[in-house]
């Protein structure tokens, strides 16, 4: 350190304890356990001398450090020029203040000259880190702390036209510091927001409820503090909570990726230069608008590395997106502006709609850069219009920066909410696209599944088979079997029914194809349901074909009612079948005689046809022989063969009767049952009934279940 | 049959006839012995709970060769069996090949789950070559399985399925090796450009097949075929050499002089 540094850190040390001399004669020294907080006169002294001491508006800056070797910048916006570059061994973000640029730099911080990058100053860090400064054309007023609140360090530096006022070190958190009106708004304790003389006399104290007190800034000549949302510190300050004071949060709910703060935690110590940290990032700026505040353009602005999305903060909403090349690794955001600097160098100045203004290259290549800027006017001709959102939102989700998975899932998502047949689309396309990575695939497939609308798009996608010539991928049938059910679109049946026959279907869509079915009820998909069950029971070892075979019993008895029998009989009783398969074709069975017999009278008359089941008439033979045809051809002898059952030695609850049968007279050609022992009592009552003749007299092979 | 697919096909059953004579002298000499089940018989044991008789049963319906057996095995692979009894009971139906109407079943299973039933399916629909089987078996140029997709383009090839030309040259284009093959068995002098086009963008082994089966047949143009030997000159490899060596000791006494001229002489002009 030079030697007249020395000399004036000994002088301002002097400053200093003078300083703190007065401050404690006169019962006001900052941070004192004794002081009054939110005393109304004193909040409005204040807000006169703010008004009484605008701020200037301050030179536009970028400042900001390069990846190794490690340099510090600064790049003037209004001149589109750099201003300065130079060798620093930079730990964390630098930041413009006044007109200096505070570097933190290994064991120290250094205060260079903004317009010259010449070091003014070099104070020790004591192992705490910058947690923020602020500055006007004379007053300078930056924070180190170690974060944290329980045993927590921290030092207040003023110093007042580049010559340091006061170093004060407490053993509180302290939070970022705002300069205006020759005063320095201090946050601390988590609670507190003091105003202090430069020379550290507190005069104003505000104790908050509801938030933390964690970051003070100004804009527009007003300050405003406070960590998940921000209060304005005006004459209802002194209410200290959301209710009373200005205060505006934002009432988005869900956690946004990587869940970056609203503003800076004081209790979070700063991270290095080169963390991702600074490429994940809100920005945001405040508006007043007489009695409330809110964010300018009624925008949220969150950087993830290479997109920027122009986030609606009262809901899920997005209003735009906007992708750089490279990661972006300092936004700032004015009214209808927002300033984005790349890690290549590349400056993008765009409007409140997304649109570029204004292109430039800062000339070094940063790892973070903080933009100090009030306001950003440019009259160049606005960009091409943006894409139409749902169109951006899809380059979002199909960005293939791996990184983004966690945003690009954040984009699916809120393309979902988008009603346009276009987001169908989108939706279909971003879930059939195994390349795709499964989280972003899985939101989109849940989307779609839920998808009320689109109905079009739904079904030219269930109209596409996969074919290994063509190149054709087979659509997600399963989400797009949900989205048809839900918009009970009948014009999907046919397509699934295709589905449920191509083998290319994956065997994990097959269950929610089949439930949709089901719901759709449509009686065309019955006879495809019932091939499907009979060629695929006895041949179901994945617990998916299982389950989608389970559907499908559920599905033929709701689609046909009782005539399902004819098919879930056989598949009951099939020794091959598999067993949950069986199981549930017995008891659909079992309800669809229930249902059949309450149909019936108490009286004991026949029941009366169902209204959906007309009355047979003459149509010559069956094509072929059914459960029905045998179980009327079986009627006279029912009662026996009920009794062969009881009396059986092996006292079956149920029997299995096969019958091989000429189509062409209607004889039994043979006869078997299990258990055999049956055979004996049963074969002779069997053979004595006449069957059916049928259409084509082929054999027929039937198998009937005997009940005790 | 005499043809590598519908061979393919009856190898699958070539144990069902281990032990007894082919279906033909079955049908003149009767019966082999007692212990073949009746017909009737065969339709019980297809009902049995015990996979090994409903084994038999299918077994015993291919060695009696009735057609009377057809809707039995038709009618029980309907109904659903397993895997290998099913795979069992299509090489049974697939020596019925005098009843047309056995295709049909075939058909509803060359779109079975089971990639090895689609590929039995494709096999012996080429083997009946029922109506249904061109449009199946272009169906089936698509299918994601590579063993049935070839054994689709060969059947096609083999069937002489003209009109599934141009899906052979996209199948040709995604790798179906065999739709080489077909598209040299199919394709007319119209389609020479699209073929010739293949030279020097394919490797020489996996357009042998196609020139093979194209320079060997009858009803293609004396021109077209010096056009193909041209173009092979003009390829220059040692690999075209060498082929074209090999197809002038495989060339029939009743090839064309000019063309043997032409293949001679591409051989001696390109160097070795």
């Amino acid at each position: 350190m030079s030697e007249n540094l020395t000399i004036s850190r000994c002088l301002t040390m002097s400053v200093a304890v003078c300083a703190f001399a007065l401050s404690a004669c006169a019962s006001s020294l900052a941070f004192s356990s004794s002081f009054a907080d939110n005393r109304p006169a004193d909040v409005n002294a204040v807000l006169q001398r703010l008004q009484a001491q605008p701020r200037a508006e301050q030179r536009a800056v970028v400042v900001g450090s390069t990846a190794a070797p490690t340099h510090v910048f600064a790049f003037d916006l209004s001149a589109n020029k750099l201003l300065w570059k130079q060798p620093a061994a930079v730990t964390t973000a630098p930041i413009a203040a006044g007109n200096f640029v505070v570097t933190p730099e290994a064991g120290h911080i250094s205060i260079r000259d903004l317009d010259t990058g010449r070091v003014r100053l070099e104070i020790p860090d004591d192992g705490m880190g910058l947690m923020g400064a602020d500055g006007d054309d004379h007053l300078l007023a930056l924070v180190l702390s170690t974060g944290g609140s329980m045993g927590a360090r921290s030092k207040l530096v003023v110093l007042r036209d580049g010559q340091e006022i006061l170093s004060q070190a407490v053993d509180h958190p302290l939070g970022g510091p705002a300069v205006l009106g020759g005063l320095v708004f201090l946050p601390w304790n988590r609670i507190y927001l003091s105003v202090l003389e430069p020379t550290g006399t507190e005069i104003v104290r505000v104790r908050v409820r509801d938030d933390v007190a964690s970051q003070a800034l100004v804009r527009d000549n007003t300050v405003f503090f406070g960590s998940a949302g921000i209060f304005r510190f005006d004459d209802k300050i002194t209410a200290g909570g959301r209710e009373g004071a200005t205060y505006y949060r934002m009432k988005r709910e869900e956690r946004l990726p990587a869940n970056p703060g609203f503003l800076r935690s004081s209790s979070e110590p700063p991270m290095p230069a080169t963390s991702a940290v600074h490429r994940v990032s809100l920005s945001w700026s405040p508006s007043s608008q007489g009695d409330r505040i809110g964010l300018a353009d009624d925008n949220l602005y969150l950087a993830f590395y290479r997109q920027i999305y122009a986030l609606d903060p009262s809901g899920p909403g997005v209003r735009w997106i906007y992708q750089t090349v490279h990661d972006a690794v300092g936004v700032k955001a004015l009214p209808n502006t927002v300033l984005i600097a790349d890690e290549q160098g590349a400056l993008t100045v765009l409007d409140g709609q997304g649109r570029v203004r204004f292109t430039s290259k800062l000339g070094v290549k940063p790892v973070v850069a903080h933009f100090r800027v009030d306001s950003f006017e440019n009259s160049s001709k606005a960009g091409d219009e943006p894409a139409p959102l749902s169109v951006q939102l899809v380059d979002a989700a199909l960005n293939p920066d791996t990184r983004l998975v966690p945003m690009r899932a954040m984009a699916v998502t809120m393309l979902a909410a988008l009603e346009d047949e276009t987001a169908t689309s989108a939706l279909i396309e971003i879930c059939q696209d195994h390349a795709t990575p499964e989280r972003v695939r899985t939101v989109a497939c849940v989307a779609l599944s839920k998808r009320t609308n689109g109905g079009e798009a739904v079904i030219a996608a269930l109209s596409r088979h996969a074919n290994y010539v063509t190149g054709t991928k087979a659509p997600p049938v399963g989400p797009l079997s949900q989205a048809a059910l839900k918009t009970g679109d009948a014009r999907a049946v046919p397509h699934l029914i295709a589905h449920l026959q191509d083998p290319e279907t994956p065997i994990e869509e097959l269950s929610p194809l089949l439930i949709a079915l089901k719901g759709l009820a449509d009686a065309s998909a019955a006879e495809p349901i019932a091939d499907f069950l009979r060629l695929y029971h006895a041949d179901a070892e994945d617990e998916r074909m299982q389950d989608a075979l389970l559907i499908a019993v559920q599905t033929l008895a709701k689609v046909q009612g009782p005539k399902a029998a004819a098919v879930l009989e056989p598949v009951a009783n099939d020794p091959f079948g598999q067993a949950k398969v069986r199981a549930e074709a017995a008891r659909m069975l079992a309800s669809l005689t229930l249902i059949e017999e309450a149909k019936a009278p108490a009286d004991g008359t026949p029941p009366k046809p169902v209204a959906a089941d007309p009355p047979a008439v003459a149509e010559g033979p069956p094509e072929r022989l059914t459960l029905e045809h045998v179980k009327t051809a079986l009627k006279p002898v029912e009662d026996k063969l009920s009794m062969c059952v009881r009396n059986d030695s092996k006292r079956p609850s149920t029997a299995r009767l096969t019958l091989v049968i000429d189509g062409h007279t209607g004889d039994v050609m043979a006869v078997q049952t299990l258990p055999e022992s049956l055979l004996a009592c049963v074969q002779p009552l069997v053979l004595s009934m006449p069957f059916p003749t049928t259409r084509f007299g082929k054999r027929e092979t039937v198998n009937y279940t005997l009940t005790r | 049959m005499g043809r590598a697919t519908t061979a393919a096909a009856l190898a699958l059953v070539a144990t069902l006839f281990a032990a007894g004579p082919v279906r033909a002298e079955r049908r003149r000499a009767g019966p082999v012995n007692t212990a073949q089940p009746t017909l009737e018989e065969i339709a019980v044991m297809q009902s049995s709970s015990k996979a090994s008789e409903v084994r038999a049963a299918i077994e015993a319906a291919a060695r009696l060769g009735s057609p009377d057996v057809i809707p039995i095995l038709e009618e029980r692979m309907r109904a659903g069996l397993p895997p290998a009894l099913l795979e069992a009971a299509m090489d049974s139906l697939v020596l019925m090949l005098a009843d047309p109407g056995v295709a049909n079943v075939f058909v509803s299973l060359a779109t079975h789950r089971r990639s090895s039933v689609r590929l039995r399916a494709v096999q012996a629909l080429v083997a009946l070559r029922g109506k249904s089987a061109e449009r199946v078996l272009t169906r089936a140029l698509g299918d994601s399985t590579p063993a049935v997709r070839e054994a689709a383009a060969e059947g096609l090839g083999e069937m002489g399925a003209k009109a599934a030309l141009d899906t052979l040259f996209k199948a040709f284009d995604h790798g179906v090796l065999l739709a080489g093959k077909a598209i040299g068995q199919l394709a007319n002098d119209a389609a020479l450009p699209r073929i010739l086009a293949y030279l020097g963008r394919v490797p020489m082994p996996g357009l042998t097949p196609m020139f093979d089966a194209l320079l060997l047949r009858r009803d293609v143009s004396e021109a077209t075929k010096l056009q193909i030997v041209v173009r092979l000159q003009e390829l220059a490899t040692a690999e075209a050499r060498g082929y074209l060596e090999g197809l002038l000791a495989r060339l029939p006494p009743s090839a064309p002089p000019r063309l043997r001229r032409a293949i001679e002489d591409a051989v001696v002009r390109i160097a070795q």
